[in-house]
């Protein structure tokens, strides 16, 4: 398949979130301190917007 | 996952276990972080110890709610496991190995997890498939195939099992041509994922991976007919998918089948109205006039593919956005216009030279490279 084609259909689409989940958008200095103060891991969503 | 998974209520009791972030990994402030964390591919979940600021388990692509939920229990573990010698913590071992790329460490884990949880282990689903993808992102086509075609061949049908296999066959078919391996593997392989694409309760986007998996096979083995039929199947289940889909969103994240099955089929105009629906109630999304650029050029309407590019490039941002570019380029050298191809090449070089370097690398500079090339073609024909 073609470079450019397989690119385009293999990402992952752009869609909302979930309302009740308190996402931290694109910063990870901010979540890191969040996460040592209450002690709790990171989970990161990376993703694109394909 | 963002469409079908992260918005499910369900998860919304998982709130205060974990700090939730968000990366775009497209965007220019997040450079730094996609270096230190390097993925593989879209999306990637991870789960990060803050205190010594490392992935204790790596996620690529899709789960279930029930399977998300797993994972982040099991997160939880990996974080806290430095010994002991039940499944659980070679489990947890082998996912902070496969987080931090180490690999044979990560897969003798697993292997070791698998071995002591025994065959009715709770998490022995979750395991194989972890083993699969890791086999899988480390390139190790033969082990990825034959782990899917044993351990994934003698899971309970389900998710797992779903994405084990489909991940094999991935492997067989990506595999050279002549490995003396492959032919048994996809023998075995092809069978597992068409029952696998017959149960019930798969996310859509992994029922429709299972489909486009299934006609890549039989277009593999040569069978056009077979590889066609598998098309129309996909097809009609995204038309289905379209009926029952309550928002545009979720409509929307199933646009990339639509567009691969429509091609697929020598048909691209048929994907063209669900993509323009999607342009339409998604106006701040390059993706539906990007794929409309594709669409457009397999139906040979280059200057409606300039324009759909066009409109792509107006919203889009990040080293995708040369994908874009080079999309619109090649519509423009085959409509034959060399003095616009030039601009929108020398556009693209101009825009690449913006990103800051983590954004640079890999397929992106190849691809920047190509553009680069043309563009001094073009100027050295052109003068």
């Amino acid at each position: 398949m073609h470079l450019l084609l397989a690119a385009l259909l293999s990402a992952a689409p752009a869609a909302g979130r979930a309302p009740g989940l308190p996402w931290i958008l694109d910063d990870w200095g901010r979540a890191v301190a969040e996460a040592r103060a209450r002690d709790l891991p990171v989970v990161v969503d990376v993703w694109t917007p394909w | 996952m963002r469409a079908h998974v992260l918005s499910d209520a369900r998860l919304v009791k998982q709130a205060g276990r974990f700090v939730w972030l968000s990366v775009d990994a497209e965007k220019e402030r997040n450079a730094a972080f996609t270096e230190r964390f390097t993925v593989s591919g879209y999306p990637t979940f991870l789960v990060v110890d803050p205190v010594t600021e490392k992935p204790v388990l790596r996620w690529p692509g899709s789960a279930t709610v029930k399977q998300f939920e797993r994972i982040l229990d099991d997160a939880r573990v990996a974080r806290r496991a430095a010994g002991g010698a039940g499944p659980e913590a070679a489990l947890a071992r082998a996912d902070r190995a496969n987080a931090e790329d180490r690999v044979e460490e990560a897969v003798a884990g697993y292997r070791e997890a698998l071995e002591r949880g025994g065959p009715g282990w709770s998490r022995r689903p979750r395991a194989v498939e972890s083993l699969v993808l890791a086999l899988q992102g480390a390139g190790r086509d033969e082990q990825c195939a034959a782990v899917a075609g044993s351990d994934g061949a003698g899971l309970p049908r389900g998710s797992s099992f779903a994405n084990a296999v489909a991940t094999g066959l991935g492997c067989a078919l990506g595999a050279d041509d002549a490995a003396p391996w492959r032919p048994e593997a996809l023998r075995r392989l092809e069978p597992l994922v068409r029952e696998a694409a017959a149960l019930p309760d798969l996310l859509a986007d992994d029922r429709a991976a299972l489909l486009q998996t299934l006609a890549d096979a039989r277009q593999a083995a040569g069978d056009a007919r077979a590889s066609r039929a598998a098309l129309t199947r996909l097809w009609r289940f995204l038309e289905a998918e379209a009926r029952r889909t309550p928002s545009a969103e979720l409509r929307a994240s199933l646009d990339s089948w639509r567009v691969s099955a429509a091609i697929g089929l020598g048909r691209p105009a048929l994907a063209v109205p669900p993509l323009r629906a999607s342009e339409r109630a998604l106006p701040d999304d390059y993706n539906p006039p990007a794929r409309l650029a594709l669409l457009y050029r397999e139906e040979k309407r280059y200057p409606e593919a300039v324009a759909a590019a066009d409109r792509a490039l107006a919203r889009a941002y990040g080293p995708r956005k040369l994908r874009v570019y080079d999309l619109k380029a090649t519509s423009q050298e085959r409509a034959g216009d060399r003095a616009g191809r030039e601009r929108t090449l020398a556009e693209a070089v101009a825009f690449a030279a913006t990103l800051p370097e983590a954004q640079a690398r890999g397929g992106v500079r190849k691809l920047v490279a190509r553009m680069q090339a043309q563009l001094d073609g073009l100027r050295g024909r052109g003068g």
